[in-house]
């Protein structure tokens, strides 16, 4: 077990690098003219212009922005943006939202997910079964722009029960952005949790803990929910990275200065070091996700072995 | 956030007690003296706050409650001293400037507003290593090369030989060559003063400025979340009838909107142009319109052999019906232009591209024809993708495809910052978009960086000695009036050329809550705090 966790510790440094330099090279090659981006549509003097491109060596070839930039990562520095706002100082404010916001989704996800799949699993084809069925399928197909604004319109400037805007971050104002966030998650637990019970409640180790007169309730809530529960595990490990990294456009509607808004904003002004840190950080987190799932899995099912 | 929830349910009983028709807004923070209401603004997070350093919009917004500038303007672009920093401004052949300061100013931390502290700020913005975005409006003072940095090397000299301090209250500013608007550029907020504390650490500074306006930091700027300002007691001018501002910071306009309809915000100095249609009816006569300087166009380029022909871009600009695109697309948003300088300028007149701007598609069908077409009857029009020009961008296209018969198509490029490269290569053979707000409010400002030979915006590479020797002669006018009429003359001579074909003036179209009245916009689209009151 502990050989298994050092070896995927390694392997993480290679992956780190290897994203990091794609991030990098992605960014030098589609930007054009960062310091335009700066003044919008008003023109730009020469003076300025030199002194902003030698500042941050915006002429300097690829390979040696990429050294330096790896070398500052390295002793801790993240760099500045061309505004020159320290990028820490950018992640340090961000990180609390997105954490938090994150999280939060992910928790709607797993308690309501798992509590409707397994319900729809067991009453197979029942209304309870069609309803979700066609609810999940609605959410599916709805882009995430068009059910927050909507959401925000009807429940917080019509019908006023939840604020319009969660810049405060309190966890009251971080719920309606969290069930956005995670509607689109929750429609995938939903399923593929009702799919795993369904097919396990056939399975022959049921047929025979009804044989020998096990109570049904013990028979899913231990058995069926243990062995069911691994794909979804794995779901739900890989979604908490892509609830933190993906919430660009939930972050914008709901005003929430966390990653994913800092993201945009830093692709929209061409800022490499911004977005270069963000992506990084997303990196870690879903490689260190993954591993807690497949250490977990060892945990529900102990036929699982690791070398 | 949380108090004011609490206050409007204690408030709504209240009001159901004393039996008034509940409005059903969400504003208790009016319930005290009117005087004690703050006005949130909303805005985008600013990129810097240094005025040398500001000329985006957000972050002027903010200097506006913080700092007074030297000069005002009235409605009709007309400089006033009224409610303005200085107390005159004079000079005798337009190269020698005395500003007289009004007694009395202080700036927020107590210290004293002199002379100083405009010569200590202006050459702080001109000095080149501080590569302050602002610092090409410095480049008229004489001495300002001297602060430029030659290849490699330091700049000579750190102060601008134009700026003398002649007593507390006074200084003089020397032009490098005559120019009669002068007084008009120092209102911009690129000349605003900053107090010694300033120069002592600028990044602490431009965490909470400093200025000598009539609202002062409560705090420090919170990236990405607000901007909280109060009444200065000290302000020597006329007091605003509000607490405080708020600036609340929004990274996307339909957020802000809803905000705006929820109560939780009280001006929004521009709507989503999405929102326009209903906000007819959700904000009823909250929502306002005023011109703006804004003013849209293609720019024809004049180093491209196949537009030489004055018939040929006569025929593209009568061949497109302004009128319906502006009905058509942008809902009133504009107003169709007929001239190269925004209405809300002095001397501005409302039709002096005659009837080459005319709608016309068959006179226009007979000039192409006349003029002997595009090679291959083929038209590019380029645009940038990310802002919302594709709709109108199409449907010139569609109009020049329907009534002159050529080929024309919209050609995007993804970025802005692209398109300006390109624009700047002066390499790009079709029609550009191009569009310009003013810096300051003069016909100048429109001529000279749009058309004038190696203006700093003249994607065309126009050049008409005859333009050039008006301009220069309205720069040296000896007064703003005759000024005004020999930049009228040369605008008369750009009808001819047709370098660039104007299509529309931006009409600003702005809301406010029900919690706040007299809101109203200024030139540069900045709200008069000092007007605003509760309602």
């Amino acid at each position: 077990m502990l050989r298994f966790v050092v070896r995927r510790l390694l392997q993480m440094i290679l992956v780190f690098f290897g994203t990091t330099f794609i991030v990098y090279w992605l960014m030098f090659a589609g930007s054009t003219d960062p310091i335009q981006a700066l003044a919008g549509e008003r023109p730009i003097s020469d003076a300025v212009r030199r002194e902003l491109t030698e500042r941050y060596h915006l002429d300097d070839p690829f390979l040696v922005r990429y050294a330096n930039y790896m070398a500052n990562l390295l002793r801790g520095d993240l760099g500045k943006q061309i505004t020159g706002r320290e990028v820490s100082e950018i992640l340090a404010q961000a990180w609390p939202y997105t954490i938090k916001l994150g999280l939060l989704a992910l928790a709607i996800v797993a308690v309501f997910g798992i509590t409707a799949g397994v319900v729809a699993g067991i009453r197979r084809g029942g209304v309870f079964d069609n309803v979700t069925l066609m609810i999940t399928l609605i959410v599916i197909g709805v882009p995430t722009f068009v059910t927050g604004f909507f959401a925000q319109y009807v429940l917080g400037v019509k019908i006023k029960i939840f604020p319009v805007t969660s810049t405060d971050g309190t966890l009251h104002s971080l719920l309606l952005p969290a069930i956005i966030l995670g509607a689109l998650s929750l429609a995938t637990a939903i399923r593929l949790t009702r799919t795993s019970v369904a097919e396990n409640l056939r399975a022959d180790y049921v047929r025979t803990a009804r044989a020998k007169g096990l109570a049904g309730r013990r028979i899913v809530g231990v058995h069926v929910l243990r062995n069911s529960l691994i794909p979804v595990v794995t779901f739900l490990g890989v979604e908490l990275g892509n609830l933190m990294g993906g919430a660009i456009v939930t972050e914008t509607i709901f005003n929430v200065p966390g990653v994913g808004f800092q993201l945009r904003n830093a692709i929209r002004l061409e800022d490499g070091p911004t977005v270069v840190a963000i992506v990084s950080i997303l990196v870690i987190i879903y490689l260190l996700t993954n591993l807690v799932v497949d250490v977990l899995y060892a945990v529900l099912d102990p036929r699982i072995r690791y070398e | 956030m949380k108090v004011r929830r609490l206050a409007t349910w204690t408030a709504l009983p209240l009001t159901l007690a004393l039996g008034l028709a509940a409005c059903g807004s969400g504003g208790g923070s009016e319930t005290g003296g009117s005087s004690d209401v703050i006005v949130r603004q909303g805005i985008g997070d600013p990129e810097h706050l240094v005025p040398t350093n500001v000329v985006e919009s957000n972050g002027s917004d903010v200097l506006n409650a913080l700092f007074t500038p030297l000069v005002k303007f009235d409605a009709n672009g007309k400089v006033t001293f009224e409610g303005a920093a200085a107390e005159s401004i004079t000079t005798t052949d337009n190269k020698v400037w005395t500003v007289k300061l009004k007694d009395g100013f202080t700036f927020h931390n107590g210290e004293k507003v002199t002379a100083q502290n405009y010569i200590d700020a202006w050459n702080y913005g001109a000095y080149g290593p501080n590569a302050q975005i602002g610092t090409d409006f410095f480049s008229r003072i004489e001495g300002y090369e001297d602060l430029q940095a030659t290849d490699g090397g330091q700049p000579k000299a750190k102060e601008m030989s134009g700026l003398k301090k002649v007593d507390d209250l006074t200084f003089t500013v020397t032009l490098s060559k005559p120019f009669a608007e002068w007084q008009k550029v120092m209102g911009y907020q690129v000349f605003l003063p900053m107090p010694k504390a300033a120069f002592a650490d600028m990044e602490a500074y431009e965490k909470a400025p400093i200025g000598q306006g009539p609202f002062k930091m409560k705090g420090e700027w919170e990236r990405d979340k607000q901007i909280e300002t109060e009444r200065y007691d000290a302000y020597p001018l006329a007091k605003p009838k509000v607490k405080g501002v708020l600036f609340k910071i929004y990274a996307d306009y339909e957020t802000e909107y809803n905000d705006l309809l929820a109560g939780n915000l009280d001006i929004m100095t521009q709507l989503p142009s999405t929102r326009l249609a209903s906000a007819k009816t959700e904000l009823g006569d909250r929502m306002k319109t005023t011109p703006s300087s804004y003013f849209a166009w293609l720019t024809v380029p004049s180093y491209s052999a196949q537009f030489k022909n004055p018939d040929l871009r006569k025929a593209l600009s009568m061949a497109i019906d302004r009128d319906a695109i502006v009905e058509k697309i942008f809902a009133g948003a504009y107003t169709p232009a007929h001239s190269w300088v925004s209405p809300i300028v002095d001397g501005a007149r409302p039709d002096t591209c005659g009837e080459a701007c005319e709608f016309n598609p068959a006179k226009a069908k007979e000039l192409y024809e006349r003029s002997g077409g595009l090679p291959g009857n083929k038209l590019a029009i380029y645009y940038n993708a990310d802002g919302g020009h594709k709709e109108w961008v199409d449907a010139v296209a569609n109009q020049l495809r329907n009534n002159l018969g050529i080929d024309a198509t919209g050609q995007p490029v993804a970025k802005f910052a692209e398109l300006r490269q390109q624009a700047r290569a002066h390499t790009l053979e079709g029609l550009l978009r191009g569009a310009w707000s003013f810096d300051y409010p003069s016909m100048e400002n429109y001529l000279t960086p749009l058309m004038r030979t190696g203006g700093s915006s003249n994607d065309s590479q126009y050049s008409n000695p005859e333009f050039d020797r008006l301009l220069e002669e309205g720069d040296t006018a000896p007064t703003p009036e005759e000024a005004i009429k020999k930049y009228q003359a040369a605008e008369d001579l750009i009808a001819k050329d047709l370098p660039l074909i104007p299509l529309w003036f931006k009409q600003n179209i702005y809301g406010h809550s029900a919690n706040v009245k007299n809101v109203e916009l200024d030139l540069f689209t900045h709200v008069d705090l000092l007007k605003v009151e509760a309602a």
